[in-house]
C-alpha cells in the first residue's frame, strides 16, 4: 500500500493524508511553501528533515531563481499600482462603469485575492509583502468609494498639503474582571506597536494609551482594526506593565503567524 | 419548510466571511466552523446539506474529514474549496468522498452555482 502522509505548516494547519506523487505534484506547482513537520499516521508529527523523502519532494528551486520570481512579482505589482492610480474604479474592476454594487463587489473579491498577503509565503520578502499590501488597501480603498457613491469615479487627488497627525483611537471596557481594548488605527500610525520599549509588536504586545485602573496581570481580550483593511485582529492576553497616568501594555497570547504578518508590515509601513 | 443548512468549514476567517458574503442571495441558513473539529462537532449537533470544505486546517484535515464523512454515508454534499488545485489532489479529493471541487481565488457566483447545483443534488437525493 503506498505511504501516505500528513503535512503541517508553521501554524499547525495540515494536509493529508496524501501520497508523495501528490505532494510532488503541489510542490512542482509552487503550493506548498511552509510545510514545518510530517505524519505517516496523521497523529505523530516529525519535523520535515527527518523524513528525507518529502524533504527532497519539496526541494525548492535554486534560491535564486525564488528571488528573481519575487522580485518580477514586486515590479509587476508596483507598475499595476502606478497604472491604476488615474483609472476610473469601474476599469480597475473590469467591470463597465454601469455596473450594480454586486457585480463591482464580485469583481473586487475576485480581483483582492491576488494580493492578499495572506496567501504569500513566509520566506517572502518585505517587498513583495508591501506591494501586495499596497494593492489590497488600494482596491479596497476604491471599493468603500465605490459602495458609498454607487457608481465609478476617478480618483479624488490628494492634497499635497502636510499631513495631519494619525489619529488612532482606543476604547477600553470592562466586562467582568476582564477589559476589552478595541483600537482604531489610522493609516501610518503603529505607535501602539511601537512606543513602549517593553510592551511592543516585538514581543506581541501593545501599549494602550489610557487612564484606566488596570493591574498586572488583568485579562484583556483586544480587537484591532486597521484603516482600509478589512481584516480585524482579535486576540486574548494579559496586561503585562502599567505606567501609571499614562497607559498599560498587553501581551496578546494567542497570535498566528497570519495576524503577526499583518501586524509586521503595518509596522514597516508606518516607518517606510 | 425549514432553508437548507450549509456548513462552511474554513480557518481563515477573512474566506469565511466571502463565502458567506457569496451565499447572501441563495436561500439556506450559514453555519461556519473554523477547524476539522469543530467542523466534525458541527454536523454531530445538526447535518447540514452542503459542505463547503478547506482542505488545510489545524487538527483534522479537509481530507481526514472527507475519508469520515464518506465512511460515515452521510447524505451530504461536500464541494473543497482550495487553492491546492492540481490534478491528483482534485482526483483524490473525488475519489475520498467530495461531490465537488472549487478553486481558490474564486468568484462569488461561482460559489452560488456549485452551492445552488449542490443543494438541488442534495433535495433531490434525499
Amino acid at each position: 500500500m503506498t505511504t501516505q502522509y500528513w503535512l503541517a505548516d508553521s501554524e499547525a494547519r495540515v494536509l493529508g493524508p496524501v501520497s508523495i506523487d501528490v505532494v510532488r505534484d503541489l510542490a512542482m506547482r509552487g503550493k506548498l511553501n511552509d510545510v514545518r513537520a510530517v505524519s505517516r499516521d496523521g497523529r505523530q508529527f516529525v519535523p520535515l528533515r527527518e523524513v528525507p523523502e518529502i524533504q527532497q519532494a519539496l526541494a525548492p528551486p535554486q534560491g535564486d531563481e525564488v528571488a528573481r520570481a519575487q522580485y518580477d512579482a514586486t515590479r509587476q505589482i508596483r507598475e499595476w499600482l502606478e497604472s491604476v492610480k488615474e483609472r476610473p474604479t469601474h476599469e480597475i474592476l473590469r467591470v463597465p462603469s454601469t455596473a450594480s454594487k454586486e457585480a463591482a463587489r464580485a469583481a473586487f473579491f475576485n480581483l483582492v485575492h491576488r494580493y492578499l498577503p495572506s496567501r504569500l509565503p513566509p520566506e517572502a520578502t518585505p517587498e513583495l509583502r508591501l506591494a501586495c499590501e499596497d494593492a489590497f488597501m488600494i482596491l479596497a480603498e476604491r471599493m468603500v468609494e465605490f459602495e458609498k457613491r454607487g457608481r465609478s469615479t476617478p480618483p479624488a487627488v490628494a492634497p499635497k498639503a502636510a499631513q495631519p497627525l494619525p489619529n488612532t483611537s482606543a476604547s477600553v471596557t470592562w466586562r467582568g474582571g476582564m477589559i476589552h481594548v478595541k483600537l482604531s488605527l489610522s493609516r501610518g500610525d503603529a505607535r501602539p506597536f511601537t512606543m513602549d520599549p517593553e510592551s511592543n509588536w516585538k514581543g506581541d504586545a501593545i501599549f494602550v494609551v489610557s487612564g484606566e485602573k488596570v493591574m498586572v496581570g488583568t485579562p484583556a481580550e483586544v480587537t484591532l482594526s486597521f484603516e482600509g483593511h478589512v481584516t480585524q485582529i482579535h486576540a486574548t492576553g494579559r496586561v503585562i506593565g502599567v505606567t501609571p497616568s499614562v497607559g498599560f501594555g498587553v501581551k496578546m497570547l494567542d497570535l498566528g503567524e497570519h495576524q503577526r504578518s499583518i501586524i509586521r508590515t503595518w509596522v514597516a509601513r508606518s516607518q517606510a | 419548510m425549514s432553508t437548507p443548512d450549509v456548513l462552511i468549514v474554513d480557518d481563515d476567517r477573512l474566506l469565511r466571511t466571502m463565502l458567506k458574503d457569496a451565499l447572501a442571495d441563495v436561500p439556506c441558513t450559514v453555519r461556519e466552523a473554523d477547524s476539522g473539529d469543530a467542523a466534525l462537532a458541527a454536523v454531530a449537533e445538526k447535518k447540514p446539506a452542503v459542505m463547503l470544505l478547506d482542505l488545510i486546517m489545524p487538527g483534522k484535515s479537509g481530507l481526514d474529514l472527507l475519508k469520515t464523512f464518506s465512511a460515515q454515508k452521510l447524505p451530504m454534499r461536500i464541494v473543497v474549496i482550495s487553492s491546492l488545485d492540481t490534478e491528483s489532489l482534485v482526483q483524490q479529493a473525488l475519489s475520498d468522498g467530495a461531490h465537488g471541487f472549487l478553486s481558490k481565488p474564486f468568484h462569488p457566483l461561482d460559489v452560488q452555482n456549485v452551492v445552488r447545483a449542490a443543494l438541488e443534488a442534495a433535495e433531490a437525493g434525499s
